[in-house]
């Protein structure tokens, strides 16, 4: 089921009345309730992989249960019981057959070649979200930075919130945990912000990424016949894709759990507008990024190490990002450029005087070719990820730095013009909470315009249904 | 909570109301697929020719230039998957019921059910055909409400058509598809690399497809009917740009049903060399007066009293 659906629309209004006016004895009842819906509304994608993530809840569960009373090594066991359960149905369902392959090419690159044969694993949705999410709350057990907890009932519906089971956000137990675990008063201001980021949620999601996925689909699968410059915006266009994407679906994720008095992380804060590659990644998907943070690249060391180690650190931290996303080559490359070009950013601000790209500026002039810059790192790194094989990245790449770049683009420039128009809309909100934070206008009727014109283009101008890019990894 | 509730619903009220105005549209305005279902039911008697198949027989075969009374009850992109619903569905009431024919196009043997064509007309096919369409879901609330299934810009646009003309059937009495008058306008080489790619699906399996025909040409065989299968004709600019592996394999197949079976007939048409480009709406659709000419051809196939046993 997904959020853009006539049956979500059915789905969650249902949950919201029973939550609120049925199962409102008890906040052990309310999540017994949302326990049992997020379960039924993930069994609307395949029911049989609710058995991963019933077994990757009681693992987690068990795990820090005996973590609480063990000491030492008997600690050390337990903590790897939990990697070895989750990172290995992450790496048979996800990544056993890419391995497998590229070995098997490694051995014919030397003239040996062995005969294997893969596996046909169907990809559970979501798996990488939830299992990074109750790896983490093993990770702060063993850590001893949260107490673990003895509540079966929270810590399953933790897992499995429905809201952001399957693309995220992905959440922190010491964030979300205690949510679960305390009474939940409705607070209309805040559900009316959910409304709001719901709204704003679809309008990124069916107007802009879903009529942009017509293009993109195109120009990439017959990307040998276009120009260099149709191709550069064609780039443009799958970043667009995905920003409204995925950052669509955060927002309804958001907005929904709002609604039933939770509070979710900030998933994306505008990274479009982000002057260098730093900052992006402080825009962009920050759940995972801050994950990444915390439980590797911290651990590693961070920035507090010699320059040799934090270029590895960066780099094995953004190697790990493009393998997270998927099992291609494509995604690996993805994560190199943006790790290259930010260790590029990092020693610029470190020792050059040049550091127009990493200092504050107060001109407006000299921010928006920073955020040009920027924009252009990210849209060619978004070829590797878009493209099906690393052969086609580098065709389409070959043909967008030829001569024709420099050629007018075919097609669609009007919408591109819109495009850029939405990001001056992010522009003017980047200090709100969100695109459609606007309760600063104090007109009601402009407010209401803005809501209803939303609503038309929603309905009006929404492309052809396309699944969210997220759900594949 | 009840503020925002009352909010909630006060805010929805110009939606709800859109909404309803669509249904209303929807289910008070005859489109194409309930005109065929009521000229079909009201000439059951009368109907010795029945056509089905997808747009190629929609605009190319006009039911006036068949001897007797013929009817016209294929649709734009109507796979043999509903060819046959239809079919069941109408057989049993055509008492006089001599000649099916079904047009076979280059995507026809091998298209899934359910694919993105049916993604809303499957809806019209259950609300407007009175069909029972197995593929919706005893779950889909989509087939409680067909302003549903469409698009709001689709929507509105049939709106439109619907105050300019005061109708948004676009076919006749006998069902052929009549707006398809002269060409398109666009080139027809270059609609052809267009036309061809969204056509290839890559398949090659004609399995269930056959499955389907089988069933149709068992009952007629039943009923003494014949059955012929048509390739319509096509620009061969298009032609040449689709897999020939599996244009022989269609004509393979093709011939096989007609040999194995006394009561089907192959009229392959693919590259007629009597096809003009000014017989093209576009690189594989007939105009009216390519549907007129080709229609006869047919029709002139159909009399042969070779093919009567």
């Amino acid at each position: 089921m997904q959020f853009n659906t006539i049956d979500f629309a059915l789905f969650f209004p249902i949950v919201f009345v029973l939550y609120w006016f049925v199962f409102n004895r008890s906040v052990r009842i309310q999540n017994v309730f949302l326990l049992i819906v997020s379960y039924l509304f993930y069994s609307f994608w395949d029911w049989r992989f609710l058995s991963l993530i019933f077994l990757s809840s009681l693992i987690d569960f068990l795990v820090a249960r005996q973590l609480k009373s063990s000491l030492g090594n008997q600690r050390k066991v337990l903590f790897g019981i939990s990697l070895f359960f989750n990172l290995g149905a992450l790496f048979i369902f996800k990544y056993f057959n890419f391995f497998i392959e590229t070995f098997t090419e490694t051995f014919l690159l030397f003239g040996k070649p062995i005969s294997y044969s893969s596996m046909q694993f169907i990809l559970p949705v979501g798996i990488s979200f939830y299992t990074f999410q109750t790896l983490s709350y093993t990770i702060d057990v063993y850590r001893r930075r949260i107490h673990n907890t003895d509540d079966v009932v929270s810590f399953f519906t933790y897992v499995s919130f429905f809201p952001q089971l399957v693309a995220g956000p992905i959440e922190r137990a010491s964030n979300l945990l205690p949510q679960f675990q305390k009474t939940r008063i409705f607070n209309y201001h805040k559900s009316i912000d959910g409304l709001r980021l719901i709204l704003g949620g679809l309008f990124k999601k069916m107007v802009i990424a879903d009529n942009c996925a017509l293009i993109v689909n195109n120009l990439f699968e017959n990307y040998t016949e276009y120009s260099g410059s149709t191709l550069f915006c064609g780039a443009i266009f799958f970043g667009f894709q995905i920003y409204g994407d995925f950052s669509g679906y955060s927002d309804i994720a958001i907005g929904s759990a709002r609604l039933l008095g939770f509070d979710l992380m900030k998933n994306f804060n505008f990274p479009y507008l982000s002057k260098n590659l730093i900052e992006f990644w402080r825009r962009w998907h920050i759940s995972l990024s801050t994950w990444f943070r915390d439980y590797i690249y911290i651990p590693l060391g961070g920035n507090r190490v010699s320059n040799s180690r934090l270029i590895f650190n960066i780099l094995i931290v953004f190697l790990l990002s493009g393998l997270w996303h998927g099992a291609n080559l494509t995604f690996l490359f993805w994560g190199l450029i943006h790790g290259g070009a930010l260790i590029c950013t990092v020693f610029v601000g470190k020792y050059s005087k040049l550091n127009v790209f990493v200092d504050d500026q107060k001109s407006v002039v000299i921010d928006f070719f920073r955020i040009g810059v920027t924009f252009f790192i990210v849209t060619v790194a978004w070829v590797f990820f878009r493209a099906e094989t690393i052969t086609e990245a580098f065709g389409y790449i070959n043909r967008i730095f030829s001569v024709s770049f420099f050629s007018i683009p075919q097609g669609n420039k009007l919408f591109l013009v819109l495009l850029m128009g939405y990001l001056l809309i992010e522009w003017f909100q980047k200090r709100r909470e969100h695109l459609l934070d606007i309760q600063h206008i104090s007109l009601k009727s402009v407010r209401y315009l803005i809501y209803y014109t939303t609503v038309f283009l929603v309905f009006y101008y929404a492309g052809d249904l396309q699944t969210f890019i997220y759900f594949q990894f | 909570m009840r503020v925002f509730i009352k909010k909630i619903f006060v805010f929805l009220i110009p939606v709800l109301i859109i909404w309803g105005g669509l249904e209303y549209f929807y289910k008070t305005t005859e489109s194409n697929y309930s005109y065929k279902h009521k000229m079909v039911t009201q000439n059951y008697e009368d109907i010795e020719t029945l056509i089905l198949g997808d747009s190629h027989a929609f605009f190319g075969i006009n039911p006036i230039y068949l001897d007797g009374k013929a009817f016209n009850i294929s649709n734009i992109s109507q796979s043999l998957y509903f060819d046959q619903l239809l079919f069941e569905k109408h057989r049993d009431s055509l008492p006089n019921i001599q000649n099916v024919i079904i047009t076979i196009g280059y995507y026809s043997l091998s298209q899934l059910k359910n694919t993105k064509e049916d993604l809303w007309r499957k809806y019209f096919y259950r609300s407007q055909m009175k069909l029972d369409v197995p593929i919706i879901s005893l779950f889909d609330l989509k087939k409680y409400s067909l302003s549903m299934t469409r698009r709001f810009d689709k929507s509105v646009f049939l709106i439109q058509e619907y105050l300019e003309k005061g109708t948004i059937i676009g076919c006749d009495a006998n069902g052929w598809g009549s707006f398809y008058e002269n060409t398109s306008g666009v080139l027809l080489d270059t609609e052809s690399k267009a036309t061809a790619e969204r056509h290839e699906d890559f398949l090659f399996n004609f399995k269930e497809n056959i499955t389907r025909l089988q069933s149709i040409i068992a009952y007629c065989k039943k009923v003494n009917c014949n059955v012929y299968l048509v390739d319509m004709p096509v620009y061969n600019g298009y032609l040449e740009l689709l897999d020939s592996n599996k244009l022989d394999k269609i004509t393979k197949s093709c011939n096989d049903l007609a040999t194995n079976n006394r009561n089907v007939f192959y009229i392959n048409l693919r590259k007629d060399s009597k096809l003009e480009e000014s017989d093209l709406y576009d690189p594989d659709h007939l105009n009216h007066k390519g549907a007129k000419k080709y229609t006869k051809i047919i029709n002139a196939i159909i009399s042969d009293p070779k093919n009567d046993d």
